[in-house]
């Protein structure tokens, strides 16, 4: 992994949040972000933008650390510092960052459900069930907010009101896979193996590669006697838990060299190997986007990319452009236009490619 | 850092008021010391073993502790510290064991196991090691070296000594972690590996597995390998911390449950014959609740919820949710770590030995933990933990809830640990590694400071002499029956004394007491005096009657 981070950046992970300077007493208050202009923003909130356009969140912090320290508690600052440090799973950051965020407008909570995600996820559900309630006071639509309500709810043993939200989650976002493995789940803990089965069925339809609904489906069949099902499900879920458990680390090893191109690839080729062709797609994208004018990567993206794909023509054009001389590369070009049926490129490429062969 | 001072607070506001910690008069001037200072390697970092028993018969425990080295030492062939045994005094303290309890120099030394191997009624040891394990048999003249089991460069961790196939010899489990050397493994000053942005040792995730090894033991210190007859070859090779012996079907016969690192646990169930299949995954052992690997540590083992099963509970990694796996009607188990309340406090921290045990002798079971970080870059920015970290005391509710109560004041880097009454005052006390450092003896007041019962008991095979590992005691106490298994293994690294401790609260009148072994037969004491140690030993014959 390509770890190497400036000195800045070291310094902005190495800085307690605790320590950025206060604003004068109720400068913010009023905040609204709806009436900034993008001309507003200050230089280095664009950059910070920027760094996150690029997938940098360390180089944003830095930017968005500068801008605190020039003007104490401006608020889109320290509300995206604490999404930043969720998202790079320092938490305790997160939770200082939401915080001064509140103090400096407190009429905003409900813009702050990644406070509840953080209290959560340290293990303070107690805490974080109060702040999704606070959130769904100001803003009773926010479906994640709910789903936080909920898994909080139910570590806090209080499973009951837990399901009746997770309910309310998927009859507002029907596709909510994660509310319907806690769907199932919740069915499994209360032995009601009916259910369980209908919700992590559900969940699995929607997500085939997600591997937590595929654990419930396969305890379930296991629990009901279906051992054949029971086995091929817990089959596949073996193969996504293993395949979950090296995308967690590399997306994680991503968040920190946001430049290293082996990253994406590698997580290209492991969802790849799932057959899960649309994650595969964002990660080649990403990988791409890295490795420039780079001929051979577009050519490896290409075996991995199903032909008849919008975005297997999007790469077969960009290789028209970088393939120059390279007969090898026309000639896997005149390949892919066969398969896409796209007779003028085939017929061009394969042209290109023989001519030089025979100029050899 | 700040979050280490939020492990500090939150639950450390009274003082511990159950246990004593008398580790300065206890063993004073013994430290533990495990790998270099900076953990620059995985080697360095899972600490060293603590076994329990009576190894020198006279009915107080004594002490074996196992330890260090550094990485690069064991590499150059140097021998790390010899193994320690302390010999109870029967208060709670230790004296050294001296020359005649003098144990070998091992590679690296991990903990082991303890049982009577010979059958000649003297605890013998197993100890594990980066390195081969090896066989030790108490004699009177001292250890005598048996067998060296696996190869040189095995790396055992945790050892279960248990009987498999009822034949009374002991058989042994040898959990294996990795294939580690500093001349393919990278170093943390190498920056290769990083988590939350810092540099740190690196693995296990990306180095090789060792797969776990069974012996059977042929009853006079040796053992012949049978991983692969015994089924337990089958398994995918993973990274073994943790063993409990225990029968989880209550079937009679001695299952297995292995914490393993990063990887699913592995439930071995035991067909009676000493064959075994893995069945983590269909009882529900596996993974968390949402199906993830954890990286799993220690384990704790009890009836928790009356249903005469054990309960188990497995520590793991910071950011993970310690689960709670309670067992079902249908014979498999349930996660219950968030209903226990105990999934939540346990996310910043990072738990090893542990120990599920009726330490209030109030008539349920509670859990004493410790944790410690394998980073010492955990004390950097950013990571929602810190280095050395509080003990747990989970106390139990009576309705299966816990509420953390301080265990010991401070924080530490805790490791192996195990729970047995050292004063012989009829409740729990603790004994606890740290990776380096003093060892912590932590002795239990709750006999002196309440009017709570409890009960002991320890089951012999037919002739009294020898451990019946492996029996299940079932207690019937003023309508409550629980059940406890006698065992030594004691999770991570640890060995236990073979024994079964039930509080009682305030229930004076036990009804009976039964004790299931393992060839099938039973003894039941009715009515027993409560507060005492009560040895039950198994008839030679099923018309022989109990011998008390």
């Amino acid at each position: 992994m390509r770890g190497d981070l400036s000195d800045a950046e070291r310094a902005a992970l190495a800085r307690d949040p605790a320590t950025l300077p206060r604003s004068s007493a109720g400068r913010w208050t009023r905040f609204d972000p709806k009436a900034l202009r993008p001309e507003d923003l200050p230089p280095r909130y664009r950059s910070a933008l920027a760094a996150l356009e690029r997938r940098a969140p360390i180089a944003a912090l830095v930017e968005l650390y500068a801008l605190l320290d020039e003007t104490p508690g401006w608020p889109p600052a320290l509300h995206q510092c604490a999404v930043l440090h969720f998202r790079l799973q320092r938490h305790t950051d997160a939770v200082a960052c939401a915080r001064r965020y509140l103090e400096e407008c407190p009429d905003r909570v409900g813009e702050t459900r990644v406070l509840g995600h953080a209290l959560y996820t340290l293990g303070r559900h107690g805490e974080a069930r109060e702040h999704y309630e606070a959130v769904l006071r100001a803003a009773p639509r926010d479906v994640e907010a709910r789903r936080g309500l909920a898994l909080s709810l139910a570590r806090l043993g209080e499973t009951v009101r837990a399901r009746a939200l997770l309910e309310e989650v998927v009859a507002a976002k029907p596709t909510h896979v994660e509310a319907w493995t806690w769907l199932a789940r919740l069915a499994h803990d209360d032995e009601d193996l009916a259910r369980a089965l209908v919700a992590a069925r559900k969940a699995v339809e929607l997500d085939a590669f997600d591997s937590a609904p595929r654990f419930v489906l396969a305890q379930v069949l296991q629990e009901q006697g279906d051992l054949e099902a029971a086995k091929l499900e817990r089959a596949r879920f073996e193969q996504l838990s293993n395949a979950a458990a090296r995308l967690r680390q590399l997306e994680s090893d991503e968040e920190y060299a946001p430049g290293d191109p082996e990253l994406p690839r590698q997580r290209a080729l492991v969802h790849h190997a799932l057959g899960d062709a649309r994650r595969a797609e964002q990660a080649l994208r990403r990988w791409l986007a890295l490795r420039g004018d780079d001929l051979p990567a577009h050519l490896q993206a290409l075996d991995l990319i199903a032909p008849s794909s919008a975005f297997a023509g999007q790469v077969a054009a960009r290789v028209e452009e970088l393939a120059g001389t390279d007969a090898a590369a026309w000639k896997r070009l005149e390949a892919l236009w066969s398969e896409r049926g796209d007779q003028a490129r085939r017929l061009a490429a394969g042209e290109r490619w023989r001519r030089l062969e025979r100029g050899r | 850092m700040l979050a280490s001072l939020l492990l500090l607070q939150v639950p450390q506001s009274a003082p511990p008021t159950l246990f004593e910690d008398i580790s300065e008069r206890a063993l004073p001037g013994v430290e533990s010391a495990y790998g270099g200072a900076r953990k620059d390697w995985i080697a360095e970092v899972n600490g060293g073993g603590v076994l329990l028993g009576d190894f020198d018969g006279d009915g107080v425990l004594d002490l074996v502790l196992v330890d260090g080295s550094t990485a690069e030492a064991a590499e150059s062939g140097k021998p790390a510290r010899p193994a320690r045994l302390f010999l109870g005094k029967g208060d709670g303290t230790f004296a050294s064991g001296g020359e005649r309890w003098a144990l070998p120099a091992l590679r690296l030394g991990s903990g082991g196991g303890t049982g009577d191997i010979d059958g000649d009624g003297r605890l013998d040891l197993v100890l594990t090691d980066q390195g081969q394990v090896r066989v030790l048999l108490n004699g009177a003249e001292g250890w005598r070296e048996s067998a060296r089991l696996g190869e040189p460069g095995d790396w055992s961790t945790s050892a279960a000594l248990f009987d498999a196939d009822a034949d009374g010899a002991l058989d042994l489990y040898v959990a294996r972690y990795l294939e580690f050397s500093t001349q393919f493994v990278k170093s943390r000053a190498s920056g290769a590996c990083r988590w939350k942005g810092h540099a740190v040792m690196c693995g296990p995730e990306g180095l090789a597995p060792q797969a776990d090894r069974f012996y059977k033991g042929r009853g006079d210190g040796t053992f012949v390998d049978a991983t692969k007859e015994s089924g337990i070859g089958t398994q995918t090779p993973s990274y073994g911390l943790g063993v409990m012996a225990l029968d989880y079907d209550a079937d009679g016969d001695t299952d297995l449950f292995v914490a393993n690192d990063s990887m699913p646990n592995f439930l071995w169930e035991n067909d009676g014959a000493g064959v075994f299949r893995e069945v983590a995954f269909a009882r529900g052992v596996s993974h968390d609740s949402n199906g993830r690997e954890m990286a799993a540590m220690g384990i704790a083992a009890g009836d928790l919820n009356g249903d005469l099963r054990d309960d188990l509970y497995v520590t793991v990694f910071s950011g993970e949710a310690t689960p709670l796996y309670c067992s079902t009607k249908s014979g498999g188990y349930r996660e219950r770590g968030m209903a226990a309340g105990i999934s939540g406090p346990s996310i910043p921290l990072l738990g090893w030995g542990a120990s599920m045990q009726d330490f209030d002798l109030d008539g349920d079971l509670d859990l004493a933990v410790f944790n410690g970080h394998v980073y010492p870059q955990a004390d950097l920015p950013g990571t929602d933990t810190s280095y050395a970290q509080r003990a747990q005391l989970l106390l139990n509710d009576g309705k299966l809830r816990f509420v953390e109560a301080p265990l010991v004041a401070g924080t530490r880097v805790s490791r192996a640990a195990a729970a047995g009454d050292l004063d012989g005052d009829g409740d729990l006390d603790l004994v606890a590694t740290r990776l380096d450092g003093p060892v912590d003896v932590l002795l239990n007041r709750a006999v002196r400071d309440s009017d709570r019962h409890h009960l002991r008991v320890r089951a012999k095979l037919p002739g009294g002499k020898v451990d019946a590992l492996g029996a299940r005691v079932i207690v019937d106490a003023c309508g409550n029956r629980r059940a406890a298994e006698i065992r030594t293994s004691g999770g991570y690294q640890a060995a236990v004394p073979a024994e079964a401790h039930f509080g009682l609260g305030a229930c004076a009148a036990v009804a009976s007491v039964e004790v299931r072994f393992l060839s099938g037969r039973s003894v039941v004491v009715a009515t027993p005096t409560v507060d005492q140690l009560l040895v039950v030993v198994e008839p030679a014959s099923p018309e022989e009657g109990a011998g008390k």
